[in-house]
This record gives structure tokens, sequence and C-alpha cells, in this order.
């Protein structure tokens, strides 16, 4: 497993991609998240806490001096353990974090463990210091893989997560037919036309021109038929003819 | 091998994970259990050859999604035996303090000398306890150590009431204490010396207006387990704080994971002293118990608690 807070020599520091290998031997891609998305996963589960606090408070409350003993111990739990046990049972996640996509790993794309998440959560009350997360949020914004303090002593990263349903697409271009490239393309070039062919229908027109009409002496064609061919080689590269 | 090929090859075996992840997400599958780790590696491997091949970022995208998850499930959770934990928390964590040993000492200095320092200082000077902490506190310490509720014993729905009371105040304090050690350690430093000051001053208060013995019949019990546990939590924090200003040979992020970790057993060692400390002050220490009697057990707990933290002060 590497190690912690180690960098590896793919990561790109300008991205807030890093990368961490697996005893397997494949990189997996770590995709970090910032301090607003961060926030507003931390809003959510503050409310979900409180929300769940009323109805105990009042059940409790009937039961007189003994239910309110019983109360502030519920409470001290949801303010010191609520995120630990998430964490732990629901690998990484809290409601907060699941609903935002959110996830804690370990520094190497680990699962958390006790120690980590314990460690990042009893922290918290230094992070949230002097007020509304200050700390937190100044050591997010300077350290490399935006951690908050928490985050630097359990060894810990946030990071995104996709839904479980996203499955690759089969590329389906209509009108398009898969023509080979006139010359040999070198691997990063032939992924360069693929994801091109991907991403195109999220753009406009304009966009898709602009970035085609750069590869006019590859394709020999300006405007929507340069795009056209760019997609064609595209498909060839996948395989169809 | 072209991608579409590459897909249509391996279409099958990344469903199967899939299939099997969900299992095991779900809950115990012996069945999956046992498979997936084979299927896991070889999936492994189509994304490596994916990558390196340049199939493109929606493939590589997907695949590295499933190979994370995979990953959580063959490398996730460690199962610690409650019987390692006791066995730790006597043995490993004198251990660790043994190695920190004035590091140790400084943080129960830190909070011991303010508190005795303060408490003396009251009884002859008694007006100084109104400058470190304000009068309705006092007041308040007056009106509690006046009543009969303390000498004679309370009721004991009102036991489970101060229970939830003093674990949610003390070990709150406790874990802030450690909190505040990520702050380069002025946190821990902090509130060591001014938990220190406060309860040196309002114990004193209480002593000074001859309310001494009610005090201490209360305070002897718990006090041993509560205030050492605060010194405890103090050195937690101060242990992370330091390694922040001197990191030695290692980046300053690298230390404080490692004296974190060293940290975090002696952390989970105050809770429980806490805890300890919360059940005695709720049950015990108010209890209508003839006074001697409570000397006598507080006393031996002081005397166990010593026992207990003075090995970490021998040589090892």
């Amino acid at each position: 497993m590497a190690e912690p807070n180690q960098r590896s020599a793919l990561a790109l520091p300008i991205d807030t991609l890093r990368t961490s290998e697996t005893p397997e031997g494949v990189e997996v891609g770590l995709r970090l998240a910032g301090a607003p998305v961060r926030f507003a996963a931390w809003l959510l589960d503050t409310l979900i806490r409180t929300a769940a606090m009323v109805p105990i408070g009042m059940i409790l409350g009937t039961f007189g001096d003994a239910g309110n003993g019983m109360f502030l111990l519920v409470l001290f739990f949801s303010e010191w353990f609520y995120p630990v046990i998430c964490e732990l049972y629901w690998d990484g996640q809290t409601p907060g974090k699941k609903m935002f996509d959110l996830k804690v790993v370990r520094d190497d794309g680990a699962a958390v463990d006790w120690t980590a998440s314990t460690l990042r959560n009893f922290l918290r009350f230094a992070d949230f210091l002097p007020v509304g997360y200050f700390f937190g949020l100044l050591s997010v914004l300077v350290t490399d893989e935006a951690k908050r303090l928490g985050d630097l002593a359990a060894g810990t990263v946030v990071i995104h997560v996709d839904r479980k349903d996203v499955e690759l697409q089969a590329l389906d271009l209509p009108g398009v037919t898969p023509l080979m490239p006139p010359v040999h393309l070198t691997q990063k070039e032939q992924a360069a036309l693929i994801e091109f062919a991907e991403r195109a229908n999220e753009w406009t027109e304009d966009r898709q021109i602009e970035l085609a009409d750069q590869l006019e002496p590859l394709t020999g064609e300006f405007g929507m038929p340069g795009v056209r061919r760019l997609q064609g080689y595209a498909l060839w590269l996948l395989g169809r003819r | 091998m072209r991608r579409d090929d590459f897909v249509a090859m391996n279409r099958p075996l990344w469903d199967e994970l899939e299939q099997l992840l969900d299992e095991l997400e779900d809950g115990d599958a012996p069945g999956a259990a046992q498979r997936m780790p084979a299927v896991y590696r070889r999936v492994c491997a189509t994304l490596s050859l994916a990558r390196s091949r340049g199939y493109g970022r929606e493939l590589v995208d997907e695949l590295n999604a499933l190979v994370l998850r995979g990953y959580h499930q063959l490398y996730g959770r460690r199962v610690v035996v409650p019987a390692e934990w006791v066995r730790y928390a006597l043995v490993g964590v004198i251990r660790q303090l043994r190695k920190d040993r004035w590091l140790f000492i400084a943080s129960m200095a830190l909070f011991f000398v303010p508190f005795v320092a303060t408490m003396l200082a009251v009884q002859i000077w008694p007006e100084f306890a109104f400058s470190v902490v304000g009068p309705e506190m006092l007041a308040d310490m007056e009106a509690m150590y006046d009543s009969k509720d303390i000498r004679e014993g309370r009721e004991s729905s009102s036991d489970l009431y101060m229970f939830g009371f003093y674990i949610r105040n003390n070990v709150g304090i406790g874990f802030r204490t450690f909190a505040g050690g990520a702050l380069f350690g002025l946190g821990s430093l902090f509130f060591l010396v001014y938990n220190g000051l406060v309860l040196g001053a309002a114990i004193g208060h209480v002593m000074a207006i001859g309310h001494g013995v009610t005090f201490w019949q209360f305070g002897i019990g718990h006090g041993s387990f509560e205030l050492t546990a605060i010194g405890l939590a103090g050195y937690c924090g101060l242990k992370i704080g330091l390694s922040m200003l001197s990191p030695g040979r290692r980046s300053r992020s690298r230390a404080m994971y490692e004296s974190a970790r060293e940290a975090l057993p002696v952390v989970w060692v105050t809770f429980g002293m806490l805890t300890i400390a919360a059940f005695i002050e709720a049950f015990w220490s108010s209890s209508g118990v003839p006074i001697l009697s409570k000397f006598i057990v507080g006393g031996s707990l002081w005397l166990l608690v010593g026992a207990y933290l003075g090995r970490a002060l021998q040589r090892g």
C-alpha cells in the first residue's frame, strides 16, 4: 500500500485528481472534493442530526430527570460519534456526504478505519474554531489535497464518487461513417480523438468547430465537415468498420 | 484490440464483479466473498489495459469506480477484538507515555500546577478567586455545597440526569483539550491551563468559605480519574501540536499523521477514565455513604490511578 501523503509521479499538481496504486499494481484515480460541497454536506448532516434530536428529546423528556439524563447522553454521542459511526458502517459516507456523492477515504484510497475516522472527527473541533470552520477552510485552501486539520492527522481525503449506475454507453453517432485516420496516431492522440467524439454532444456546435478547426491539417476540412471527419476517425479507432 | 471488442469481451467480467460487490455491500455473503478477490484482480488488469491502450476517459472512469469499490471491500475493515483493546490500554498506552515521558510530565504539570497554585492562593487571598472566575459561578458553587443534597445524597433519578450531564460536559472538555492540539498545540495548552485555573479557583473558594470537607468527600472519589484524564488529553493534543512545530525529517502533515496515530489510544483511555469518573460522580460521590468510607474509597482510587500512570515514569 502506498504511503499516505506521498504523491504519485502521475499526479498533476494543478489538477484535483490524485492517483493511488493498489496492491494489484493498478492506479486508481481519486477526485478530491473542495470546501463548498463539503460544507453543504456538513450542513445537511447537521440538519438531520438536529431533526432527529427533537423527537428523541420529546420522548425522553416524558421520563423526568432520568430521561433528561439519557437525552444528554444521546446528545453527547450525536455530537462526537455520529460521523464516526456513519463513516464506518456506510464505507466513508454520512447521510450528507451520500447526498452529495462524497466519500471519506484514506490517502491511499482505502476505506476509512476506526482510527482514521475517530481522529478526523474528534479533531473537527479544532477545524471549527474560532468560528464556522474557519481553520478548517484555511487548511483546505492551503493544503495540496484539500484536507482540513482532521484529515491531515487522520491521513484521509474527501473525494467525489460516481453514482453506481454510470455505465459506458456505446458511442452512437448517426450519420457518421468510420474512417481510417490518414496518418499513424500515438496512443495519446487516439485517446484525445475518442474523448472528443464522446464529449462533443455536450458542447455547442461553435465550440466543436473551434476545436476541430485546429486539426484542419489532418482532416483537410473546416467547420462541421471537419467535426464529422474527427468523429469518423474516433469510430474507426473504436473498432467500427 | 479495438475498444468495442474489448468492452464486448470483458463486459461479463465487469458485470460479475458489480453483482458480487452489490451482494457484499448489502451484507454478509460468504459465497460472494470467496469469488470476489479473483474477479477483482482480473478487473484490475482490465483497468490497467484500458488506461495504457488509451481507450478513453469514459471507460477508464467506469472501471476506476468499479475497482475503487472492490478495493474498499477487499482492504476494508480491520476487526479489533475488545480483549486486545483492554490489553492495549493497560500495556500499550503506558509504553507510549514512557516514550514521551517529559511531554507527559509537562502536560500533567500544565494542568496541576495552576490548579494547586490557585487553590492555595485563594486560601491566602480569598478575593483572588473572583479575579479568575465570575461571581455567578462562585455563587452557584456555594449554593451547591451548602445544600443538603451533597451531604445526604439525592434521588436516584437525578443521579441519572447528572450522569448524562457529566458525560457530555466532562468528556467534551477532554475531547476539546485533545482537539485543540491540531492548532500547533495552542488549544491544548490553553485548555490545560484554563481548566486548571478555573477548577483551582472554584474549589479553593469553596474551601475558603468553610465547605472544604463537604467538597472533598464529594470530589475525592472521581477526582482521581477526572483530573488526571484532562492532563492525559492535554498530552495527546500537545503531542500533535509539537509534531507540527518540529516535524523532524518528515513533512509537517506526515508528522501530524504519525503522532495522531500514536496518541489516539491514549485518547481512548482518556475517554474511558472520564466515563468512569462520570459514573462515580453521579452514583457514588453524591450518595449518602458515610464520609469516612468515601475518603477511604476515594483515596484508594487515587492510589490505583497513580499506580497505573506512575508506571509511565519508570525507566523501561
